[in-house]
């Protein structure tokens, strides 16, 4: 196959422009991944001189699933909380997004205060502020509605209310970025079907549930996408902390580690491919 | 009676609105709506705020909820005496002022190049941006440990300033994909102008471009600044002790707060309200970033169409 001159510029200078990543992924990325891949499958013993590598087969995969049991319980708790965190996050970005999206009075200072956590929200401070239960002091436990649905116990919708009431502020304070995302793509939606719409005498409601929703179904699958990335690489995160405890630890070390970052990751890669299946099927039932 | 039904008629539209306007009773609704959640999403920091002067007999009294009795300034002088204070914020400017610069260049060009030029495994290539974004990085954090030691680079900020460079800083995915979406809705007859006159590929770069993308630079920026400000997990593990930045300093000041306060009945619960204050310091600079440039902030986001 020829390439035209054209051709053969564009490919030129695109891989100039793209030399420094292409260096950067080599490094940081692809190395990285292979390396820790056969990290996993040894164990690393640290000497003054260096690192050697001795091959244990699949023993630290086994040893992290069957007999660090700390380790499995932490990650199933660490999911349960995100199966039920993620949708809330994004369903309340969704409903403050359509608020701001009103022309009420003060917008930009709403829209300022509500973007403000996240600034914070990245650093040492939540896990601080979580410690002495800041985000769960509105006390909202001795409300009778959630002493109710504690007491008859619906499942995932009871789990689902529970979690939003008693942590509403840590789960507003995650959705920041989400909300600019949904109000951006709110008001570059077309105005004149809407108002086609309403002459033609729908309800709001129905417009919101035929016309605006419809119309973000691909900002929904990149919020979902973004709030459980933000969420699984979250720095005080406790699987991140016990991985890095048995990294310096002198029985388990590096490849110990790498198998537990593995198992961690295929984890997400599961979970981000279920959500991904689920609101494609969604979508395709209400087509 | 019927002077009631025209009046009601009249100011109906002003009452419940009509499609363009709101009415005035939803306008109150709406804006006793996004009042609650403005209270509701500064709460904790309200919180925070308060506790941090109170004393220990208020934060044992039951009945003082919120209001301190007596307002200590104490906290504060603790922090202080206490915490490394100037050392560590000047630092982290530095710090983060620079990553997010190489953070911001590396990115506006790797853009560039998917957006601009078509060439033969583009599309793998961006795929691999892609995967690069869900990786979890705690898969990479051992390994990259590993060549940081082997290259001698442990404790020092190279370890932040060359993947930064290389366009694989903290979550640089998301910046080359937003420079890449950005960079392909600017009209292409510009570029096309520009050959016509003989401006090779950096000069349309630099001269045309470029120019264009303030709004993609200034969130890129913004962005990268704040994730590299409140990193702590990986320059823990990559600076040591060599650097300290602010929340770094924050961690540890918290640290040697609970080692002085630990007796036998568990923590004296004066050190909560020290604690709170050490958070309160620092999050004033960043705080006072944040209200300088938060125009630019909320705005970078709708103005480079991140979505589309």
């Amino acid at each position: 196959m020829k390439m035209t001159r054209t051709q053969k510029k564009e490919l030129k200078y695109g891989l100039l422009f793209l030399i420094p990543w292409l260096l950067g992924y080599a490094m940081f990325m692809i190395y990285p991944i292979f390396f820790s891949l056969y990290m996993s499958f040894t164990n690393v013993i640290t000497s003054g001189s260096g690192f050697s590598f001795e091959f244990v087969g699949l023993s630290n995969y086994m040893h992290a699933l069957t007999i660090n049991l700390n380790f499995v319980l932490g990650v199933v708790a660490y999911l349960q909380t995100l199966i039920v965190q993620v949708p809330l996050i994004v369903i309340m970005s969704l409903v403050l997004a359509l608020l701001l999206n009103q022309p009420v009075k003060f917008r930009s200072a709403y829209r300022t205060l509500y973007f403000l956590p996240v600034i914070i929200m990245s650093g040492p401070v939540v896990t601080i502020l979580e410690k002495y239960n800041i985000f769960a002091s509105f006390n909202l436990d001795n409300i009778a509605v959630i002493r109710y649905l504690q007491a008859i116990d619906l499942g995932l919708i009871s789990d689902l209310t529970i979690t939003l009431v008693s942590s509403i502020s840590l789960i507003l304070w995650y959705s920041g970025v989400q909300i600019l995302i949904f109000l951006s793509a709110l008001q570059k939606s077309q105005k004149d079907v809407y108002e086609a719409a309403l002459i033609d005498g729908a309800s709001s409601w129905q417009v919101f549930w035929k016309i605006t929703l419809p119309g973000l179904k691909d900002v929904i699958l990149i919020n979902f996408i973004y709030t459980i990335v933000l969420l699984t690489t979250l720095v005080e995160n406790p699987i991140t902390l016990m991985i890095k405890d048995n990294m310096f630890n002198k029985d388990y070390g590096f490849g110990y580690a790498s198998a537990m970052g593995w198992i961690y990751a295929v984890c997400i890669l599961v979970m981000l491919g279920l959500y991904f299946s689920i609101i494609k099927l969604i979508e395709r039932r209400s087509d | 009676m019927n002077r009631i039904k025209t009046y009601y008629l009249n100011n109906k539209t002003r009452l419940f609105g009509n499609h363009i306007h709101l009415g005035l009773f939803r306008q109150l609704l709406i804006s006793v709506g996004l009042l609650v959640f403005a209270y509701v999403f500064i709460y904790p920091l309200i919180y925070t705020f308060l506790v941090s002067f109170m004393g220990s007999e208020d934060l044992m009294n039951p009945s003082v909820n919120l209001i301190p009795t007596t307002i200590q300034f104490e906290n504060y002088k603790t922090v202080f005496d206490r915490f490394n204070l100037v050392e560590s914020l000047i630092f982290s400017i530095f710090f983060a002022g620079l990553n997010a610069l190489f953070q911001t260049a590396s990115a506006c060009i790797t853009g560039y190049a998917f957006a601009r030029f078509n060439f033969f495994g583009k599309k793998i290539l961006l795929a691999l941006v892609l995967l690069s974004f869900i990786l979890p990085p705690q898969v990479l954090m051992t390994p990259s440990y590993i060549l940081f030691s082997k290259l001698g680079l442990i404790g020092s900020v190279l370890t932040f300033f060359i993947p930064a460079l290389l366009g694989q800083g903290l979550k640089s995915s998301i910046f080359i994909l937003i420079f890449y979406s950005f960079f392909s809705s600017l009209p292409k007859v510009l570029d096309e102008a520009g050959q016509m006159d003989g401006a090779g590929p950096f000069t349309i770069f630099f001269k045309i471009a470029f120019p264009l993308t303030k709004p993609a630079i200034v969130l890129t920026y913004l962005f990268s600044f704040v994730w590299y400000w409140n990193e702590t997990f990986l320059t823990n593990l990559y600076l040591q002790n060599s650097f300290t930045t602010l929340p770094m300093a924050l961690v540890k000041f918290i640290a040697v707060l609970e080692g002085d306060g630990r007796t036998t009945q568990g923590l004296v619960p004066y050190y909560e309200s020290v604690q709170l204050a050490g958070v309160i310091v620092s999050i004033v600079p960043l705080l006072i970033f944040y209200f300088i440039i938060q125009k630019q902030f909320t705005q970078s986001i709708e103005k480079t169409g991140i979505t589309g």
